[in-house]
């Protein structure tokens, strides 16, 4: 969501210099948060930036494996297979896979997201999902609803996630060569492993 | 770095939120999250007669 924020202005566009103040204003503009929650949410994420008493972060620091970016996401592959920050259509396919009818609710949504998690830790073998990781995931599972949803009857159109997530046309069309889920984990498991050995 | 070309969907009708956005409404929906990711039904329950996605109920 960061990352979209700044493809539209509302966050620095080079994805740097994202200070609290930088951080309150964009996301004000973007998705009218108070500056009561984004401040709780950029003290939260201030330990992406490696540097003590950092004064911003970037979009690279949040995608530092482990820090604030987990495994098992439902957009992106873990670290453990390559990128961890790109969209990944197959891994999103499975996502969405557990999806039913055009309104999403909190069990698909939940859904989703335990079957990434399963899918995580039966296939890659550094799979790391602590209770810390948890509770930031919890927040971005949210983050649907908070943004395109209902918020007091927490539903969320279907087709507004997907298109969050990259179901585009025209200009933005993903082009990612689509394999099936276990497939395209076993070849970079095959992969790791050879280059180990 | 690579940036995602994420867009909101403005294109599909939506609009930012009228109403603010407050950390309580985050932490309700997380609860709501939380709960819904236990595996673990109520006896005598399912989730159809709890009346989730009841429009694979037989009425």
């Amino acid at each position: 969501m960061m990352n979209t924020l700044a493809n539209h202005g509302y966050l620095p566009r080079d994805g740097r210099n994202i200070t609290l103040a930088n951080a309150v204003s964009g996301l004000k503009a973007g998705l009218n948060f108070e500056p009561s929650l984004v401040k709780i949410m950029w003290n939260k994420a201030i330990i992406a930036n490696p540097t003590p008493n950092a004064t911003y972060f970037t979009l690279a620091h949040l995608n530092r494996h482990n820090v604030l970016e987990h495994d098992a996401s439902l957009s992106r592959s873990d670290a453990y297979f390559g990128s961890n920050h790109i969209f990944n259509q197959t891994v999103f396919d499975q996502s969405r896979s557990v999806w039913q009818g055009g309104v999403l609710d909190v069990q698909q949504i939940a859904n989703a997201k335990l079957l990434r998690m399963v899918q995580s830790r039966a296939t890659n073998p550094e799979y790391a999902f602590t209770a810390h990781t948890e509770q930031f995931s919890l927040g971005e599972m949210a983050a649907p609803f908070i943004a395109f949803g209902d918020l007091d009857t927490v539903l969320v159109n279907r087709s507004l996630v997907e298109y969050f997530f990259g179901q585009f046309d025209d200009n933005f069309g993903r082009t990612q060569k689509k394999t099936s889920v276990s497939k395209f984990n076993q070849e970079h498991v095959d992969r790791k492993r050879a280059s180990s050995a | 770095m690579s940036i995602e070309n994420e867009r909101l969907p403005h294109k599909l009708g939506w609009a930012r939120k009228s109403e603010v956005v407050k950390l309580q409404d985050i932490l309700k929906i997380s609860d709501m999250l939380a709960n819904a990711t236990s595996l673990l039904t109520q006896p005598g329950a399912s989730l159809s007669a709890a009346g989730v996605h009841a429009g694979s109920v037989k009425l």
